[in-house]
Order: structure tokens, then sequence, then C-alpha cells
């Protein structure tokens, strides 16, 4: 199957290349390949490292066969690896031209990373990561629950969570070491924190907040294991990355997401200065920025875009489910990335701390 | 006494020389497997050193400084322990269980011990999970035989976890009492009867003085291996029961402070050694290797 597909990939790469041979030699009109260089000056592949699965089965359908078609530049997907990716954040050499990071990564090592040319920035992300975000998108960090589990309305807000009696039931909760997520803001928020007051992050107060409910909850080590808990009923809501209530639902479950006070945040791909191939990343990223393309890309990840002009291109039904989506605009929150990305380590280690109990 | 002539026959045993194996043979037998060291553990531990002196030893300093670190470090070490007592007696009894048992129950016991050999890690604490979630597949098991309408609160707590532990601990110490017990020359334990002793005395006079160094040493291997648990106790015990694996992995992956994550692996490596050494110096484990 892979085999076949790789032909017929090589036969279709094959046209284009006549189709552009053809058009170079017969006229010089000129108005879709991008626009330094129009696939002449570049060349060798890329190598592009993200965490594999659907998402980047997505990327290879919507971004990659057609820039390389174009091209003629290969986009090698390989898994990510944390020591690699740590390394070259930080300015050693590494074998990634570009890569996954969250959006407090990036921000904590600009100093070693390539910047942008102005076009080719997505609008929609926060300022300070516009000129090094390659292939943003949006995900959001929500509670969910089986629709069926609250008859009368499940939990508005996460004041409502922390409230074991109206809502009975386990909470699914991120429990590997180091994914602190948006633990304390959430159980701030709860304790009646305004959502502007949140940073600096009062520590103590949250992880006070978080063992009032500590028997209430169930932890997860990897994000999909939610959905084993959701539908086995052994937990009743579940606060998780809002992609595995988007996989439920594509698996048939009727799933509620409570938007309200769900946090937003952009991730993305950054190309580190020992990028071996800057220029053909650089090209890929303004391919990718593309409206449409990347509309095709949310239609089928239903991650949101960093491109404001891709909602015109989305039905209205993709975008009511879209985390950044303009109708949420008043109900979502956003981190402080920057105090995140400040305060990393400090975060890490409480939180380390707060589940070994 | 024949339990007392017995561990000196077989010690003189094991200090004769094969024959026909000269001393330049010997020497030669000895190089790849001292080659295969050298590469698989020797150069791995001496980067991990190297690591983690970067900062002129600040890391060790640091290690103690995540707060997460001392208190998992002595969990893991009590974890250790309880594994290895109670893979002890378990394997003990399954030992027996399997030299005891007829052909087809003894075939189907070691059956399911070396297929739980075959299986990954990380398939068995999926099918554990799965096995004691609230509404898992015991607490199906249990409602069909209306023995539970509450769900069960076994999944992510201490005692939901020592079970698969130990499940997968077993082999280790099942594998040498085993082959200890068969060893042991059946006309001794006839002898036992016939001179009139019952189940009880013969076993603690004739069985029991030779599986012993077979059942520590087991119970030493259990215990080195128990020591880098990780995913089995995060995910069945709850982060409550993080093991110094767990803290490691953060500060290696999340916190990017390799440096830190070397440092504590160095003091849990070396703490495995301490525990080895002195253990070897009590109870001779190393001889029992055969």
């Amino acid at each position: 199957m892979a085999h076949i597909i790789r032909v017929r990939r090589v036969a279709m790469v094959g046209a284009a290349m006549a189709v552009v041979a053809a058009l170079v030699a017969g006229c010089a009109d000129s108005d879709d390949p991008p626009s330094d260089g129009g696939g002449s000056g570049l060349g060798g592949d890329i190598v592009w490292a993200d965490y594999g699965g659907p998402t980047n089965d997505s990327r290879q359908a919507a971004y990659f066969d057609g820039f390389s078609e174009e091209t003629g530049v290969d986009v090698v997907s390989v898994a990510i690896e944390d020591a690699v990716f740590n390394g070259m954040l930080e300015g050693d050499a590494g074998d990634y031209d570009v890569f996954q990071v969250a959006a407090a990564d990036a921000l904590g090592s600009a100093e070693s990373l390539v910047e942008l040319p102005d076009d080719v920035r997505g609008d929609l992300l926060p300022e300070g990561l516009r000129p090094y975000v390659v292939g943003g998108f949006y995900a959001g960090l929500a509670q969910g629950w089986l629709t069926e589990t609250f008859p009368g309305g499940g939990p508005r807000d996460w004041a409502d969570f922390f409230d074991t009696e109206t809502y009975p039931g386990k909470r699914a909760w991120p429990g590997a070491p180091g994914s602190f997520d948006a633990s304390y803001e959430i159980a701030l928020l709860a304790d009646g924190v305004a959502p502007d007051d949140l940073y600096p992050l009062d520590i103590e107060r949250a992880e006070a907040r978080l063992d009032s409910i500590r028997g209430d909850l169930v932890f997860y080590q990897s994000y999909p294991e939610v959905q084993q808990l959701l539908t086995s009923g052994s937990a009743s809501i579940a606060v998780t990355v809002t992609g595995q209530f988007t996989a439920l639902r594509n698996a048939g479950a009727d799933v509620t997401v409570q938007w309200n006070q769900a946090f937003i945040t952009p991730n993305g791909f950054v190309i580190p200065a020992e990028s071996g191939n800057p220029d053909a990343v650089i090209a890929l990223a303004e391919w990718i920025n593309d409206p449409e393309r990347q509309a095709a890309f949310v239609e089928r990840t239903l991650y949101g875009p960093v491109n404001s002009e891709v909602f015109e291109h989305l039905p209205a039904d993709v975008v009511e489910q879209l985390a950044n989506s303009p109708d949420k605009e008043d109900l979502v929150l956003r981190w402080d990335e920057q105090w995140r990305a400040d305060n990393r380590r400090l975060m890490l280690d409480s939180y380390t701390a707060w589940l070994a109990g | 006494m024949p339990s007392l002539t017995m561990p000196r026959a077989r010690a003189d045993a094991r200090g004769r020389k094969p024959l026909g194996v000269s001393r330049a043979e010997h020497r030669w037998l000895l190089w790849p497997p001292l080659i295969f060291f050298a590469v698989a553990l020797g150069f791995p531990l001496l980067t991990l050193v190297r690591r983690s002196l970067e900062g002129g030893g600040a890391a060790y300093a640091d290690a103690f400084e995540v707060p997460a670190f001392t208190g998992s470090l002595v969990r893991t070490v009590v974890m250790a322990a309880v594994v290895m007592a109670l893979t002890m007696v378990l394997g003990s009894l399954y030992a027996l269980a399997v030299v005891a048992s007829p052909t087809w129950l003894r075939f189907g016991l070691l059956a399911a011990l070396v297929l739980s050999l075959w299986t990954s890690i990380m398939v068995r604490s999926f099918g554990w999970m799965l096995l004691e979630l609230p509404r898992g597949a015991l607490h199906w098991f249990l409602d069909l035989l209306g023995l539970a309408d509450e769900p069960i609160e076994l999944y992510q707590t201490t005692a939901g976890m020592y079970p698969a532990m130990v499940a997968v601990m077993l082999p280790f110490a099942v594998l040498p009492v085993m082959t200890a017990l068969q060893s042991i020359d059946r006309q001794q334990l006839s002898a036992a009867t016939i001179f009139g002793a019952g189940p009880w005395l013969t076993f603690r006079a004739v069985t029991w003085p030779q599986i012993m160094p077979s059942v520590l040493s087991g119970g030493v291997l259990v215990f080195v291996m128990s020591l880098g648990f990780y995913v089995t106790p995060l995910l069945l015990g709850g982060p409550g029961n993080m093991t110094v694996s767990g803290v490691i992995n953060a500060q290696m992956n999340q916190a990017n402070r390799p440096d830190i994550g070397a440092a504590m692996s160095i003091l849990l490596v070396g703490g495995t050694m301490v525990v080895y050494l002195l253990a070897d110096r009590l109870f001779r484990v190393s001889e029992k290797w055969g």
C-alpha cells in the first residue's frame, strides 16, 4: 500500500515537473508559484519533526503533497525527540529543519530561531510569536463530558467543575509528571480569581484548591486515555485538549464541550538557527499560510487557524467547533505565554511535586 | 544431616574447571562479554557521568533541590522492597506448584509464565488498567455474579498497583527457584519420608535449604529491576506513587535539564550498586548465579 502511494507520488511529481517545464518553455505567465524563487532556487528536502498520528497525515494531505509537487522539495516527517529539539532550541546542531514546539518554548528561545518574512506570518498569533511560528494552529483546553452524563446540563465554568455534589463522578485530569497544562489557572479561576488577575500564579492557593478534590480525580498519562475513561464511565468529566473530544465525536459519541473559561493556546513549528534548509522551510511556511490550504487542514483536524482569512473558506458548522472561532471570543481565555515561559521550571517542579503528593 | 553436606558438594562441583579448556582459551572466551559490557553498559554510563558533571557537579546539589526527588527516591526503594518480598513468596509457591503438578497443569503454569514474559510491559499495564477501572472488566465480572453495584475503588490506588508489578516480576523469581527444585535429588525426599518426617519437616529440612539461595538471588534480581519501574506505578497506582524514573523523565524532557536528570540517574544507579554489593556481602548472591 505504502509502496503504491509512493510510486504514485513519484509519478505525480514527474508529471507536475513536466507541466512546469512546459509552462516555463511556452510562456512566462506565472501567478501561482511562491514569490521568491518559484521552485528554481529550492532543493534538497525538509526534515519536519512532529508528533505523527492523524495530524501529520492531515499535514501530508493538506500541505506537503502539493508543496513537493510544486517545488520538488520532499518533506520528510520524523517523530520528534525531546532531547534533539531541546538542544536545537539552545542553538545546538541537530537533524531537524523545522520542529513542533509549544508557544512558551518558542518565546523562551527566540534568539536561536530563524525569523520569517512579514508576509508569511499568521495574523491571529500573539504578536511575540508571529515572527517565528510556521504552520501554527490553535488548540483548546476545556472540560467536556458525554452529553448523557448530565441530562440537566453539565458544569458551566470551573467553579462548577469543582462542585462534586451537583456534578458527581470522577474527573479525568492530566497526571504525567510535567504535564501541568492549565491546572493552576483552572484551580485559581474556580477559587474566585478574576481572569485578568491570574498572573503571577498563586501556586500555593491553586494547590490548596486542587487538594480539595484530589480524591475525585482520576489521572491520565497520555491524552488518548481520556476517551477510554469517559466511554467506560470511569470518569464523568474530563479536562483535556479539545482534540480528544473531537476524536470521541468522530467515533460516534455525543460529547458536550464547555467552551466557557476554556483556554486556547497557539502551537506551531519553528526554524532553528541550525536548520539545514531554511529557504525551503520559509517557502513551505508561505505555502501553509495560504488560506485555502490552511482551511483544508482545519477541516480535517478541527484545529483553529492562525490566518484570519481562513474562516472565509470554511463552512459554518466547522467554524463553530474551532477553539478560536470568532463567536467564542468572549468565552475563551488565553494564557500569559510570556509568564509561563519565564516560570516554566517553577510550574514543572511544583506540579510534579503536587502530583507525587 | 544431608542438608549440611549438600551445599559444600555443590560448591566443589562449581570450583572445578571444565575439562578440555586451556588457560588461553579461558582468556579469549572472556573477551566477547567484556567488550559487550564495555559498549552496552560502560560507554552510556560514562556519558551519563560526564553529562552530570557538566556544571562542575552542581547538578547533584540541584537534584536535591527538585522538590519531588527525595520523596520519590525513598518511595522507589520502599516499593522495590515490597515487590521483592511479595514476589519471593509468590514466586517460591509458584515454582513449588509447577514442580509438584501433573504434566498437563505444569505445562499450563509454565506457558502462562512465559507468555507474560513475551508481552510488552506497556500492553500489560494497559490490560490491568482496563481490568481495574471503576467500571472496568473486574466490575463487569463481579456484577455478573451479583457481587458489585457500586464502581470499584481500585484503579490508581496502591493496592491496585502491586498485583501488576508482581505479575511483571514473577518469572524472574520463579525460574531460578524452579531450577533449584528440579535439581534436588528425589532420593533425599524418599529418605526423609522413610525416616518418618512429615511433609512440613521434609520441606524445612531438605527442600528449603537447597532452594533458599535461589529464592534470595531471585529476590535481589527483582529488587534491582523494580527500581526502574515507571509506567506501571504511575498508571495503576496514580501519580501519588510516582517513582524516581518519573522525576528523571521530567528533568530530561520537560525541564530540559539533562545534567540534573543524569545526576539523578547516577544517584539511582549508584544506590542500586551499593544495595547489590551489600546483598552480595550478606547473602553471597553472585555465587548463586551458577
